[in-house]
């Protein structure tokens, strides 16, 4: 059923309750998302202001280094920053009944069938991101002494990176298995 | 048959400065360097392909989160070999990574001004790590598991901020 009531929410949603259909449990006064939309929101004012404090740094600072260092930074917490962003308001929806469009994809349970040798591919980009982390951080204590310590650094952050990829690719791997497996059903 | 001596390799004559030690410039780590880049490209491919087979936003999110983290260590890797070519060359080359080159104010007050912003901004994101994985372990089953990993994934980086920021916290106590 896909219905809409005013335009804005499936009807499906509402008859389900607010949150049974996303955390697995009634939540009738959606206590559970004002908590943690107030907590992401909390969260994301911190992080813009640390924002304005790397900007500075960078400028302040008149040190290529620094600006490079703070520039990398400042990259990952404007992604945060949008992230968290499209975090509240998903949950904003989903305690008032509206749509955004910035909104974050459902994550209902996969029910679409899919290639079987996807799960597999996953994996095989999963043990990747694993070696190349290993690769990256032997690198990185090889050549500890080379561009003042820069590049080991730049390479052990890559390396996080790597392993942080790991993880998420672990969440689309294990998606991929349910699908196969409704696939077969 | 004349033989080709390897330019740039270990010849203090080519590179008078270094004082007959062996140059910084390290070719192993320059190929190997380059072997990482030609993976990540293939791993983009893979997971463009992967993203491009499955009708999933999820899946889109993720593998988009990935291919932007991969472009932006591509361009890292590209400022690296352009500064080590830098070394091979005596040439200055656009966009070559920064070396550090003690900058970094000497005037000491001002010195441990940066070294305390610096340490603000560790303990700042250690925390903002310790409370993003708070509220992932609260709400385990958000969205079937996304929420979570996208919190966890938020942690991660704050974490690699707080090593980027040690990393700054040594340059600058050198300097002082």
């Amino acid at each position: 059923m896909t219905e809409s009531i005013g335009g804005v929410v499936p009807l499906d949603n509402m008859l389900s309750g607010i949150t049974a259909d996303v955390i697995g449990e009634r939540d009738p006064s959606g206590e559970t998302f004002i908590r943690l939309l107030n907590a992401i929101e909390h969260h994301a004012s911190l992080e813009a202001e640390a924002l304005g404090q790397y900007e500075h740094m960078a400028q302040a600072s008149g040190d290529p280094v620094i600006a490079l260092v703070m520039r990398l930074i400042l990259e990952d917490e404007e992604r945060h920053h949008g992230l968290l962003k499209r975090i509240s308001s998903t949950l904003r929806d989903a305690l008032n009944w509206t749509y955004s469009s910035n909104a974050l994809p459902r994550a209902t349970a996969g029910d679409v069938a899919t290639d079987e040798d996807l799960p597999a591919l996953a994996r095989a980009l999963i043990d990747e991101e694993k070696t190349g982390a290993q690769a990256l951080r032997r690198l990185a204590q090889r050549e500890k002494g080379l561009g003042g310590g820069l590049d080991s650094l730049l390479l052990e952050m890559m390396a996080m990176d790597s392993e942080k990829h790991a993880r998420l690719l672990t969440f689309v791997q294990r998606r991929l298995e349910a699908r196969a497996r409704a696939g077969k059903r | 048959m004349t033989d080709v001596k390897p330019l740039g390799t270990l010849d203090p004559w080519l590179h008078p400065l270094a004082g007959g030690e062996p140059p910084p410039l390290s070719n192993r780590l320059i190929r190997a360097l380059q072997a990482h880049a030609a993976a990540s490209a293939a791993d983009v491919a893979t997971c463009h392909q992967l993203a491009n087979r499955l009708a999933d936003p999820v899946v889109e999110l993720l593998v988009g989160m990935i291919v932007e983290d991969e472009h932006r260590h591509d361009a890292l890797l590209r400022s690296m070999f352009r500064r080590l070519e830098e070394e091979v060359d005596f040439v200055h080359a656009n966009g070559a990574l920064p070396v550090p080159n003690g900058s970094i104010s000497n005037d000491v007050d001002a010195a441990t001004e940066i070294a305390a912003s610096v340490r603000d901004l560790m303990r700042n994101e250690h925390e903002g790590a310790r409370h993003l994985r708070h509220l992932a372990r609260q709400e385990p089953t958000l969205y079937g598991g996304l929420y979570p990993l996208l919190l966890e994934t938020i942690a991660r980086d704050s974490e690699k901020h707080a090593t980027i920021l040690r990393y700054l916290l040594q340059l600058v106590a050198t300097a002082r």
